[in-house]
């Protein structure tokens, strides 16, 4: 039977959300008052920051953190996106084109999409889109010590991964305070940066999950979802850690929570996801919601966020699929965030390919 | 910058709140000689620890030490709950409590080392959230190390050509030789001690390979509904 928004696991995936992120943004104490500014100057500092690339996982984290914390507190939403000299061929020119081009890249496109439903749905708090641009050659400045960081990880995906959370945990861009204001420059305060990672392995969130349920069933998404929790624990967290920690900031995984993983794991895959489940037509909308991550999408429904729900699957990495490898496409799905910053130097080299 | 430098001012942009230094010795007196015959220095170890303060109202300061200076940790990580508790104020602090009693046990009932590092890795599954860590238990001659099961945090290990042990959350990169991410697999347990013999069936680790037996205490699975053959996702629960 297909998962609507009232189904028992969706409420049960609620529940433990809410305490995995209570533990996660509840009780942060206030960040230092940066060097060179004063304490009644400029925006009041945002004790927590959020990775958001505007897809699903850390919408849903974004919406739940609200329901916890006093609306006074403002929550900057980090978004970042990368010149890529190769693809924006005129962005060098102008500042305008620069903008246009950066504007254009799907983490921004998602990005702003779902900063419009979280201040549609939840308008009494200040969200604060915070427009991380990051100029070809200062991405070329700061390579060799994004190398240095994430060593011993040493292969073009790996700094191509390291590069997107470089840069939206050191937290600088322009900041949009609310819809339709100005963008003003801003350095986020927070030190706490929650991260949605970890809710496609678990959730089946992956295109090759879909892949697998199409060509052999439903012990093929199985098999395929086992491979997925068995690498939970050697996904490259510690390169993560070393490259956001960097800024003197923590990221906090709540889909990691091990309440969170140790009821996805025993959940049966029909309560997560439902792919060839008989329609149910009792007039939910819920109900034809996409298979993937099912669960989450019935969650984020529920808690009024019908857009983000609704997500289609996009391309993971548009700059890999020309790429045949098929290591290095398991790979690309690794990037869930900061999709288009990858192989911006070298037009021929594989993702896997070691750094020379 | 040589090496160590660098690595300290790596170390420093992670943990700005506070930079801590402990040096210790590890001695051991071989039975023939009397006390005024002295003792050999084993080991040398230094511990660093920079902090970022995000738990309780003001920063405890690392690497956190008893007064005897018999226990020394260095903490990255947040405990969300010990035994399903929820931890009040600093972590740290509850953390080197945990590891200092379940160590003062071992030592008083004078478990070998398989199973004082099966008695530690016990008590660190009690442990929910994120970590990294490291603990001299100087009475033993231990030093316990490990990442929580999901490799939330980072931790590396290389080892000199000088056979000298090095471990750290960050490292100067590739210049001085290569470093190894210690795997999120289990709870390992350095001896110090060069006379100590390793009880059978323990699990011996042979990279890196330095002046020091290492041993593991592996992970497992805890949920009933996984099979043998499945991945080994577990809590933290070491193996029974």
């Amino acid at each position: 039977m297909q998962l609507t928004k009232d189904s028992f696991s969706v409420l049960q995936l609620e529940q433990l959300l809410r305490d995995s992120l209570a533990s996660r943004v509840l009780n942060i104490p206030d960040p230092p008052i940066q060097p060179g500014s004063s304490k009644d100057e400029g925006p009041t500092p945002a004790r927590l920051a959020i990775l958001f690339s505007g897809g699903l996982d850390c919408t849903v984290l974004a919406r739940i953190s609200h329901a916890l914390l006093p609306a006074s507190e403002p929550i900057d939403l980090l978004n970042v996106a990368f010149q890529n000299p190769r693809i924006h061929k005129a962005s060098n020119t102008d500042a305008d084109a620069f903008e246009a081009a950066l504007e254009s890249c799907p983490d921004r496109i998602t990005g702003r999409a779902s900063y419009a439903e979280l201040c549609q749905v939840c308008p009494e708090r200040q969200w604060r889109f915070v427009a991380i641009n990051v100029p070809h050659t200062e991405t070329m400045e700061h390579q060799d010590r994004i190398i240095t960081l994430m060593h011993p990880h040493n292969t073009e995906m790996d700094l191509s991964i390291a590069c997107a959370l470089y840069f939206a945990a050191r937290g600088t861009g322009m900041m949009c305070a609310g819809p339709g204001l100005e963008h003003t420059p801003h350095t986020t305060d927070a030190r706490v940066l929650l991260s949605g990672l970890g809710a496609d392995e678990l959730f089946a969130g992956y295109t090759r999950h879909a892949t697998a349920y199409n060509r052999h069933g439903h012990q093929g998404l199985l098999e395929e979802l086992n491979l997925d929790i068995g690498r939970l624990g050697k996904r490259n967290l510690g390169r993560d850690d070393r490259v956001i920690t960097n800024w003197g900031k923590e990221a906090r995984f709540p889909f990691l929570d091990e309440r969170v993983v140790e009821w996805a794991l025993a959940a049966p895959v029909s309560e997560k996801c439902d792919f060839g489940a008989p329609l149910l037509d009792n007039g939910d909308l819920s109900a034809q919601l996409e298979p993937c991550k099912k669960v989450l999408r019935c969650l984020a429904w529920r808690l009024g966020m019908c857009k983000v729900a609704s997500e289609k699957k996009r391309a993971v990495c548009t700059i890999y699929t020309r790429v045949t490898d098929r290591k290095l496409k398991a790979n690309t799905n690794q990037i869930q965030f900061g999709a288009r910053t990858a192989k911006m130097t070298t037009s021929k080299s594989k993702g896997t390919t070691p750094l020379s | 910058m040589p090496a160590n430098e660098q690595v300290l001012a790596l170390l420093q942009r992670r943990g700005p709140d506070s930079t801590g230094h402990v040096q210790q010795t590890y001695c051991e007196r071989p039975e023939e000689l009397s006390p005024e015959q002295g003792s050999d220095t084993v080991a040398y170890l230094n511990f660093t620890s920079t902090v970022l303060s995000l738990r309780g109202s003001n920063t405890v300061s690392q690497p956190l030490q008893d007064e005897d200076q018999s226990h020394v940790l260095c903490w990255n990580g947040e405990a969300w709950t010990i035994a399903g508790q929820p931890t009040e104020g600093n972590d740290t602090k509850a953390i080197f409590d945990l590891l200092s009693n379940a160590a003062a046990r071992s030592c008083s009932t004078d478990l070998n080392s398989q199973d004082a590092a099966n008695n530690i890795a016990t008590h660190m599954a009690s442990v929910s959230g994120p970590y990294s860590f490291v603990f001299h238990d100087k009475p033993s001659g231990r030093v316990y190390l490990g990442r929580d099961f999901l490799g939330r945090r980072s931790l590396l290990w290389r080892a000199s050509e000088a056979g000298d042990l090095l471990i750290s959350s960050v490292t100067s990169g590739s210049l001085e030789g290569e470093w190894t991410e210690i795997e999120a697999d289990g709870i390992y347990c350095i001896d110090l001690s060069a006379s100590s013999e390793l009880p059978a069936g323990s699990h011996v680790v042979s990279e890196p390979s330095s002046s020091f037996a290492i041993t593991k205490v592996p992970y497992h699975a805890k949920t009933d509904g996984l099979t043998a053959d499945a991945p080994s996702v577990g809590n933290n629960q070491p193996l029974s």
